[in-house]
């Protein structure tokens, strides 16, 4: 592992962030930067082809699939992924689909080995250096936030910890618990508009529990349930914040809000 | 179906089957290693759990005492050879408790008239040829003198549990345990009978005893 | 012929009822109950793998393993018969039952004689059968279905079953679980000790003793099995493993997995029929393998359902199930595990649906004791359905355009520019509180959002890029 200032970072930015919430993608770079980070963004990047892979449509699922690990298989260095479950897919799911061709199954593990999702790599990233999250400002938490894992960060990757740990850095936000914390909210990509019932059902137990623990802003770390829990929150008329970790992060630092 | 044609189906559709880490290789038995311990208390606090009486007086005394406080008069019980407490059922006859014969009549038709007769039997004796000290389980199995039913149709069970017999878990005994396929029927029982299926909520009793009392030898 | 989405349907019927809060409340409480005790003598992981491999080594070997069983059950004194399928299941056991005419049967819940629809068949030719599991004997009153595994009636209340006992076995009412309780043991006992024929279900068998095992909690296996002349086991025909030790490891993983106890109240073993000097067990023991679908399920994609031992632990975890409730499945089994299951023992195109009833959560995965990946099995489920009989067809043409433009960096980038452009023509809001055709789906209770008026590809070009 290269202890150099400066490591190059691809950026598979997701085609959510990228056609919905750019800015979570700039606050994504800045982060990246401040953290030592060369950003690079591979352009003819798409999307990872999971919404026609849960579809069952893996033809579809495999051309778009191996297309992207083409273009980043030309990069280098680590590919940073700001969604737990992109990530997974192309971790866990990609090489499997991938598995074909004896060719492009090497190439799929070889990609599948540089991908960190982005808490997962922040949180390593401060670790080594030793950086504090933010310069800490004497005043006492205003906002209560919680911290939603999403399924495939959680249980595709293991990851939670690393996500909760990055909003405590983050100054006037008290995390805290709602019941049911790691149940999912409902999204499941297609399945949203397949079962538009169940999927609603599912969410507003999750914004029921939201709103029994007076939370007041909600993050995450996978831009898809957060558009899935905000359109229903938008519903509600519950004025809740809904924020990527990577902008809560970045906001905080700059006391932006 | 004939059986050779079913097998050769299974057998087709085994060839064709994608299952993980094909071809599966048995895991062989594999049982921790684990320092000697004294399993008796363990045993006591697992059955109490599961709120089974633990008894350390004789098999008598607690027989006589369950039998007195319902007021019961008849009982089913193995035979005398079976239970490790010698004279328990001639001590138990001298009191004046009757013991329900359970065996079988032999004609057949006769099986449900004798079988309807246990309905009265509020206690049943038997003994345990196992137990376990992780869930709080004995073992009774059928066999010469050795009845099924005299465990499970009475509201209580009375079972004699020699501390010798106590294992770690029903693994560590099944890996050493002679083969079942010998006696028609083995019984792991583990605490009163109970069920969940209204509303979770817990009743016990509902076919088995509600009541099971472990008498340590 | 795209067929109705059936699931669909039958989940928004079900969600209009109070069943599945009933359901829900009590699926989380199951959970809660489910731990492994961390001084247990029984390692947990460990255990959970090994469990785990004798599944997959038994499947990888079921024709020997069945063989094997057969001759041990032939040893021990009692008959197998083979059946391919439900019809042939049902003669088989009818021509036993039939012996004597209106027979008295008790049953022991099975999860595989509700696949046959065995009592209907049964009751058809004149038998009496009385279900004697709590739960399965609560359905059987009120004409149901059972919706769970484990708990048959989870979906309904005290009070539904005390107006059912009122109504049904004419007791003054009450809703008071211990008095129930008291009530079904008195009027099952009579049935106990007066069948001619004990039906039970077969959680495992095994191939070198010939025993079949049974587990519950009430009591009623042991006296299904010990109590009428006759004794018909029937088993799925996977439900096999190689040794007694095996099924130690099975039923312990089972009882922790299912209900959170180390093992279930009984634990039933049984090896043929009753033997020379036994006082008392049935004559005569038969055991009925059952195919009914299971070798096509073998020979697909989705073999490693066949590994699943019957915890229920899925559903109970499962948020779709925990929303709709068993019922909504239209199928024997439900939840995660029906959902792979079902369409295989059928005709795939009966529930071609079912597997696009899951969020992908993973949390089936998770649970599952002997770690079945359930999630990719119902995502092979789905590919086969798109090839079959895809239940969501109308996705076809969007997904080839996403397919086409999604590998094609020029293509994919006009069609974010065509976004661009109607987010700009969406004006100040930003989301859409309504969307056309199936997309209605969504905002029928969610805004989405307009995508944005930059993309971030586009910032990057101008800001960050070097060419």
């Amino acid at each position: 592992m290269s202890q150099s200032m400066s490591e190059t970072v691809q950026l598979f930015v997701t085609c959510i962030i990228d056609a919905v919430f750019p800015q979570v993608g700039r606050d994504v770079v800045e982060e990246l930067e401040r953290n030592g980070a060369e950003v690079e963004f591979p352009a003819d990047q798409t999307c990872c082809g999971q919404p026609a892979y849960n579809a069952g449509h893996h033809t579809e699922s495999t051309e778009v699939l191996l297309h992207n690990l083409e273009v980043l298989d030309r990069t280098s260095g680590t590919i940073v992924i700001p969604s737990g479950s992109c990530a997974d897919f192309l971790i866990h799911h990609g090489p499997r689909l991938a598995s074909g061709d004896p060719e492009t199954a090497v190439m799929a593990e070889r990609v599948a080995a540089r991908i960190r999702e982005f808490t997962s790599y922040v949180t390593e990233q401060r670790e080594r250096a030793s950086v504090e999250g933010t310069e800490a400002h004497d005043q006492p938490p205003t906002r209560r936030a919680f911290y939603h894992p999403s399924c495939h960060a959680l249980r595709g990757l293991g990851l939670r910890r690393e996500g909760e740990s990055l909003l405590d850095s983050v100054t006037g936000v008290e995390r805290v618990e709602i019941e049911g914390a790691e149940e999912c909210c409902g999204f499941g990509g297609l399945f949203a508009v397949e079962m538009p019932e169940v999927s609603t059902g599912i969410m507003n137990t999750k914004l029921d529990r939201l709103e029994e623990a007076g939370v007041e802003m909600l993050v995450g770390a996978d831009a898809a349930c957060l558009i899935h829990l905000e359109g229903g929150l938008r519903r509600r008329e519950n004025p809740m914040q809904v924020v990527h970790i990577a902008s809560a992060i970045t906001a905080g630092r700059e006391d932006r809000r | 179906m004939e059986r050779s044609r079913f097998l050769r189906t299974v057998e087709e559709a085994v060839g064709a089957a994608t299952l993980p880490g094909f071809p599966a290789l048995h895991p062989g038995p594999a049982l921790p290693e684990l320092a000697e311990v004294d399993l008796t208390p363990h045993f006591i606090e697992a059955f109490e759990l599961l709120d089974g009486i633990v008894h350390h007086q004789s098999p008598f005394e607690v027989i006589s005492k369950v039998m007195a406080e319902r007021g019961a008069e008849e009982f089913l019980a193995w035979d005398q050879e079976h239970l490790p407490s010698d004279g328990l059922l001639a001590d138990l006859a001298d009191v004046g408790y009757r013991r329900f014969s359970t065996s079988l009549p032999a004609d057949p038709e006769g099986r449900v008239p004798h079988q309807m007769g246990y309905m009265d039997a509020a206690v049943g004796v038997s003994a345990a040829v196992a137990a376990f000290a992780e869930s709080g389980s004995v073992v009774v199995t059928s066999g010469r003198g050795r009845s099924r039913l005299a465990s499970v149709i009475p509201a209580v069970h009375v079972v004699l549990v020699p501390t010798d017999l106590i294992f770690r878990s029903l693994s560590h005994w099944a890996a050493q345990a002679e083969s079942p396929g010998r006696l028609a029927n083995l019984m792991v029982i583990t605490g009163p009978s109970r069920t969940g299926d209204i509303e979770l909520a817990l009743t016990k009793g509902v076919h088995g005893p509600g009541e099971i009392h472990a008498v340590l030898l | 012929m795209s067929q109705p989405v059936t699931f669909r349907r039958r989940a928004v019927s079900e969600m209009g009822t109070p069943k599945p809060a009933a359901v829900g409340r009590a699926a989380r409480r199951f959970m809660g109950k489910r731990q492994w005790a961390v001084d247990d003598f029984t390692p947990m992981e460990e255990t959970r793998d090994r469990a785990r491999m004798i599944r997959l080594h038994t499947l990888a070997n079921l024709h020997r393993y069945l063989d094997q069983f057969a001759d041990s059950v032939e040893r021990n004194g009692g008959q197998v018969l083979w059946a391919a399928d439900a019809a042939e299941a049902n003669l088989l056991i009818a021509e036993v039952v039939g012996r004597k005419e209106g027979s008295l049967v008790i049953k022991s819940k099975s999860m595989v004689t509700e696949e046959l629809d065995l009592n209907a068949h049964l009751q058809g030719e004149g038998h009496t059968v009385v279900e004697t599991d709590l739960g399965e004997f609560i359905v059987q009153l009120a004409e149901d279905h059972p919706s769970h595994i484990i708990a048959p009636v989870m979906h309904l209340t005290r009070q539904d079953i005390g107006e059912l006992f009122h109504k049904r076995l004419g007791i003054p009412y009450t809703d008071d679980p211990e008095q129930l309780n008291a009530v079904a043991r008195r009027h099952l006992r009579r049935f106990f000790l007066s069948a001619d024929v004990g039906i039970s279900g077969v959680n495992t068998g095994i191939a070198e003793t010939g025993s079949i095992v049974t587990v519950t909690n009430e009591g009623n296996g042991w006296l299904t099995t010990a109590a009428p002349r006759t004794h018909i086991a029937v088993m799925g025909m996977e439900r096999l493993v190689p040794t007694f030790e095996d099924a130690a490891t099975i039923v312990e993983v089972l009882a922790r997995s299912a209900t959170g106890q180390r093992l279930s109240v009984y634990t039933n073993v049984v090896s043929g029929p009753r033997r020379p000097g036994d006082p008392d067990g049935p004559d005569e023991f038969l055991v009925v393998i059952v195919d009914n679908g299971r070798s096509r399920v073998l020979s697909t994609d989705a073999s490693e359902i066949l590994a699943c031992i019957r915890c229920g632990a899925c559903l109970n975890v499962c948020p779709v199930f925990r929303e709709v409730g068993g019922h909504a499945y239209g199928q024997v089994y439900s939840g995660p595990v029906g959902s792979v299951l079902a369409p295989g023992l059928a005709e795939f195109t009966e529930a071609a649906d079912l597997p696009f009833a899951s969020s992908l959560c993973g949390a089936c995965r998770e649970v599952c004791p002997v770690r079945i990946d359930i999630p990719k099995l119902l995502v092979h489920q789905r590919v086969r359905a798109t090839r079959e009989n895809d239940p969501f067809r109308w996705l076809g043409p969007g997904l080839a355009l996403y397919g086409q433009a999604a590998k094609r960096p020029r293509v994919w980038k006009s069609l974010l520019a065509a976004g661009r452009m109607v987010g700009r023509l969406k004006g100040r809001d930003e989301w859409f509180h309504r969307l056309p055709f199936h997309a209605k789906g969504w905002t029928q209770s969610r805004d989405f959002p307009a995508p944005a008026r930059e993309s971030f590809r586009q910032w990057w070009k101008e800001n960050r890029s070097g060419t």
